[in-house]
């Protein structure tokens, strides 16, 4: 029982407030090491290279990039990325060099090692844009770009076409980009999970998630989305014209034990094991 | 030096950065390319960022990139390079320019000590809990002959699984020879559930587990002039280890909360798949053509290993092993024919059958991979002698095309046939209550029509207008059934026709109203309808109404995002992003009306700063907070009693970069970063809670000194702590990473 005489009950604390020390003391850092670095390097005529720009390059356009990669550079108009691309002066050198930093002494050693930006080992050359997707892949539950084992290219096709690797338009494409290396998963099935047929998307988060195995969800929610039918009375969840409220007590529909087969069966209709 | 196919341009074996993704980025800068840590910056979208090298330095001064093409002379102005030319010596070089040389070769020694949940650091972290060490890349190359390139790329981490070989020799005249072998580790944290309630939680095994992830290849292209282009590759791959599942056990050991599934379990993954192709092309005047041919084969044998009860009078181990099989075949061709600068066309054909043998069970005994005992007194749901096997036959027709029918716009449409037959078959043995022998067999045929139509306008000056539409018609028929062998019993029978019906418009447009702001923004609406028909009203199913309960479904989602990019001075750079999106998912079951299983809102709020106050220092802070909730009718939110919640995926994320140059040959950087999920709710005295809480610090910190320019030396170390509510502690870990590595240019 609240025995406060303020009829108003006081606003929960909001997240600044309850880590502005924490703020004040990055704040204070950040500050202290400014003005350190500033008196402790005062001596050196060297300065930091802010990637993705290679060091002494220059922009040379695309045009220069068409003269080796033109495999590359061909279907760039279909490509999504290609919409980049304006007319006017505020917008010159959009093109290649946006994501692969100026060409020049790439152009200059006939394409040496180490003189071009490869965004496939770089996502943070990605990520300046779609900085979304920074965030994602740093969660708890992500697919390992960054560190070297994928790519964004892994998947997606910044060159050309639609954004999946493939050659078409459909969900089907996209699911062929997880089910090449997810083989498991992809059946078929004797009794299948129309969710399949949606596509992977229908319940993983494929950049990363707070939850386990990049789970949208992770409690019964996931599935509730398309199987909630009838609410049968107070707190009465009815599924298939079954009462599922003790089941899913237990926890989720596949962590609970009775519908492990998210993926399809080959046993059992109502996707059981 | 001629492209010699889309393949030649697939990446060589990475080096292995040493940490988790939340820590790639500053890793992946320090050891590729020989590069400061990364804070790219694509030029498209901030094309204001200057690179701070001084003209003084052995890497002459990169220009102001925002008026890079025309003022590289400005750039020579800029202060810095003023300040470098009143230098009156040229110093020492100290650093290698990129291009000076070709070959590197970098050994790295280090550990990871960890205190606390040693599966949980090494799952997040990426790395084993111990010491490691060898070479995280080298690369070689050679000219041989006029034209010829001779590659070596690879690296080794002992104590990690962790190798990549790959060789290349490469002429433009002639074609290429190149392999390869790649491995690596992928690290999981096999715990369970936490119940609050009581505290419970179960240590049953060593949840330490980890599974190596692996391929090799073999291509051969000729590329001879005059002749058509033709690959020949075998690719083969596999993966083998343990991994966690969320497919967990029960337990009645919850203080009188009732059964709750937190018990762990995990899976056995045995995997290999072998692949060969041959793919030829040519090209005649205008037209490029050719067609593909790929034969794969894959064997997979998974295990699921459960526990129920465990401690209890009930315990009993399940072991669900299952066995595939598969034969593809593939068949493609294709033309590409570029009529003119305005008129593109392309078309394709392709045809994949896929056959499948199956196998497997589901046994319960005293233990894991047990022989199966009739008489076993711990009854439970399984099978036997699992058989059957499944043919798949797509057919795929495609046409693309592009065309500019006047300067500045451009229209690209697309249309897309897939047919898809699928028959099926299976026969095992129920082990329940009863020993039945059951045999089950589908099939579906199905039809989607794809269109898709852009328009592109850039009349406009400084201005992209966008336009797209999606379309999917999808029709079809399902049939299942489920017979009863001993009595020749239907169990189910399902005869179901279905219609899909999916739309997604979008428009967007790019801005460029200053050289030093852009702005891109894009909306979208998604929907995509489902009708199912069942053509056998009197369907039967002794388990209930399943399947063909649902009717009708219809899923919806608007998604509005804009993105700044803006720099309002010389070395501040602000990139904005925020997306928010709107999904709602309705059904109808059978005999009931429509229902809205679940509405979902995100708010996604991205910031990133980069700053270069000083030559010599920069700052990147950004930060990504994300406001992510589905809700649904069916949760106790407005369903007072249910035991579902609903979902928050709610979380904040920061990272802090900082790059100092101390000396001529010293350089600090560092990184830290910050990861919170506040959404742990506990609702154990009447459901299982899910809701994550996280919250993780991290902090690395490196040390670069150039010996010489071909030599660099790097120090390194690194904090990770990581808290955990959902596990109840269980799962928190600090760990500490110390590394030094060396870079040699050759």
């Amino acid at each position: 029982m609240n025995n406060s005489t303020d009829p108003t009950p006081a606003p929960p604390p909001t997240w600044v407030h309850r880590h502005r020390s924490k703020l004040a003391f990055l704040a204070a850092s950040l500050a202290v090491a400014s003005i350190a670095v500033s008196c402790a390097t005062s001596g050196s005529n060297r300065g930091v290279v802010l990637p993705a720009a290679i060091s002494g390059a220059e922009y040379v356009g695309s045009e220069a990039c068409d003269q080796c990669h033109d495999t590359l550079t061909k279907p760039f108009a279909s490509a999504p990325h290609f919409r980049l691309i304006a007319q006017g002066p505020n917008a010159v050198d959009v093109g290649c060099e946006s994501c692969h930093g100026p060409g020049s002494v790439h152009v200059e050693s006939g394409g040496a090692a180490r003189t071009i930006i490869n965004p496939d080992r770089q996502p943070e050359t990605c990520f300046h844009c779609h900085s979304n997707l920074r965030g994602q892949f740093a969660l708890p539950h992500a697919h390992p770009v960054g560190d070297g084992r994928l790519g964004c290219s892994t998947c997606h096709n910044p060159h050309s076409g639609d954004a999946f690797s493939g050659t078409a338009s459909t969900l089907a494409s996209a699911n062929e980009s997880c089910l090449a290396c997810h083989q498991s998963q992809r059946g078929p099935h004797i009794f299948e999970h129309e969710a399949m047929r949606e596509g992977c998307l229908s319940c993983h988060a494929p950049h990363g998630s707070v939850n386990p195995k990049m789970l949208s969800q992770r409690n019964s929610i996931l599935c509730l989305k398309c199987h909630f039918q009838q609410q049968a009375g107070p707190g009465r969840i009815v599924i298939g014209a079954i009462d599922h409220t003790t089941f899913l007590s237990r926890g989720s529909c596949w962590s609970a034990g009775c519908h492990e087969a998210v993926h399809g069966s080959q046993v059992s209709s109502s996707l059981r094991f | 030096m001629k492209s010699l196919s889309p393949s030649s341009q697939a990446p060589v074996p990475h080096p292995r950065p040493l940490h988790a993704s939340a820590f790639a980025t500053l890793l992946s800068g320090l050891l590729t390319l020989g590069l400061p840590i990364p804070i790219s910056l694509p030029a498209a979208e901030t094309p204001a960022t200057p690179a701070a090298t001084t003209p003084a330095s052995t890497t002459p001064a990169a220009t102001d990139t925002q008026e890079r093409g025309a003022n590289a002379e400005k750039a020579a102005e800029a202060p810095d390079a003023q300040e470098a030319a009143e230098t009156p010596e040229t110093p020492e070089p100290t650093e290698a320019a990129p291009g000076d040389y070709r070959n590197w070769f970098d050994v790295t020694v280090g550990g990871l000590m960890v205190d606390g949940d040693q599966a949980a650091a090494q799952r997040r972290l990426g790395l084993p809990a111990s010491a490691f060490g060898g070479s995280q890349r080298f690369h070689f190359e050679q000219d041989v002959g006029k034209k010829g390139l001779f590659k070596v790329d690879g690296r080794g981490i002992f104590d990690n699984e962790d190798y990549g070989l790959r060789l290349e020799w490469s002429d433009p005249d002639i074609g290429y020879v190149r392999g390869g072998i790649d491995q690596y580790r992928e690290y999981y944290d096999g715990s369970g559930g936490w119940f609050p309630g009581n505290d419970t939680w179960f240590d049953l095994y060593d949840d330490n587990f980890d599974l190596v992830r692996g391929s090799a290849f073999f291509e051969v292209g000729l590329r001879l002039p005059k002749l058509p282009e033709i690959t020949l590759r075998y690719q083969s791959d596999w993966r083998d280890g343990l991994k966690d599942s969320t497919h967990w056990g029960d337990t009645s050991l919850t203080g009188g909360a009732g059964p709750r599934a937190i018990v762990p379990a995990f899976r056995n993954i045995d995997e290999s798949t072998d692949a060969i192709s041959i793919d030829i092309r040519k090209t005649l005047g205008k037209v490029t053509f050719g067609g593909a041919f790929a034969y794969e084969h894959s064997d997979l044998d998974n295990a699921t290993y459960l526990r129920r009860s465990p401690f209890q009078g009930a315990d009993r181990h399940i072991t669900q092993r299952e066995t595939v099989e598969s034969d593809l075949y593939s068949a493609r061709a294709f033309a590409d024919t570029l009529f003119n600068d305005k008129v593109r066309l392309t078309s394709s054909y392709a045809f994949t059958t896929l056959e499948t043998d199956l196998g497997g069970s589901r046994i319960l005994g005293a233990d894991y991979d047990p022989i199966y005992d009739p008489v076993y007194g711990r009854r439970d749901i399984g099978f036997l002698g699992l058989s059957g096997g499944s043919q798949l036959d797509q057919h795929v027709w495609n046409v693309n095309g592009m065309w500019t029918p006047v300067p500045h716009l451009a229209l690209i449409p697309a249309f897309r046939v897939e047919n898809q037959s699928l028959d099926g078959m299976s026969s095992w043995t129920d082990t329940g209550a009863e020993t039945l022998a059951r045999e089950a067999a589908n099939n579906r045929d199905m039809l989607d029509l794809s269109q898709q139509l852009e328009l592109r306008y850039t009349g406009v000056t400084n201005l992209v207008l966008y336009a797209r539409g999606d379309w999917v018609q999808g029709d079809g028929n399902l049939f299942e059934y489920q017979l009863l062998r001993n009595t020749g019993e239907t169990e189910l029978r399902r005869d179901s026709d279905f219609d899909r019906f999916a739309q997604k418009y979008t428009a967007g447009a790019h801005w460029y109203p200053l050289k030093r702001l852009n702005v891109h923004t894009q909306y979208y609406r998604k929907m995509r309808s489902t009708d199912y028909d069942d053509a056998a009203p009197g369907f039967i199913n002794v388990s209930g109404s399943y399947p063909a309960f649902i009717e009708a479904q219809d899923f919806t989602t608007d998604d509005f995002n804009i993105r700044v990019t803006w720099r309002p001075l010389d070395k501040l750079t602000l990139v904005s992003r925020y997306d928010l999106q709107f999904n709602t998912y309705e059904t109808r079951a059978a005999g009931l009306g429509e229902t809205q299983g679940a509405r979902g809102v995100a708010h996604i709020i991205g910031e990133t700063v980069t700053w270069t106050p000083f030559s010599r220092f920069y700052l990147q802070p950004g930060v990504n907070y994300v406001l992510d909730s589905t809700q649904s009718d069916a949760a106790s939110a407005i369903n007072p009693g249910s035991p579902v919640e609903d979902s928050n995926n709610d979380y904040l994320q920061v990272t802090c970069t900082a790059g100092v140059v101390l000396d001529d040959k010293t350089d600090f950087q560092a990184q830290y970063t910050y990861y919170l999920s506040d959404n742990f709710r506990d609702i154990s005295t009447y459901s299982q809670p899910y809701g994550s809480g996280t919250e993780e610090h991290g902090i690395l910190a490196s040390l670069i000194r150039r010996i010489s320019p071909r030599l660099r030396v790097t120090l390194r170390y690194g904090f990770y702590t990581s808290r955990d509510e959902l596990s109840g502690g269980h799962n928190d870990y600090d760990a500490h990473l110390v590394s030094t590595s060396a870079q040699y240019l050759f």
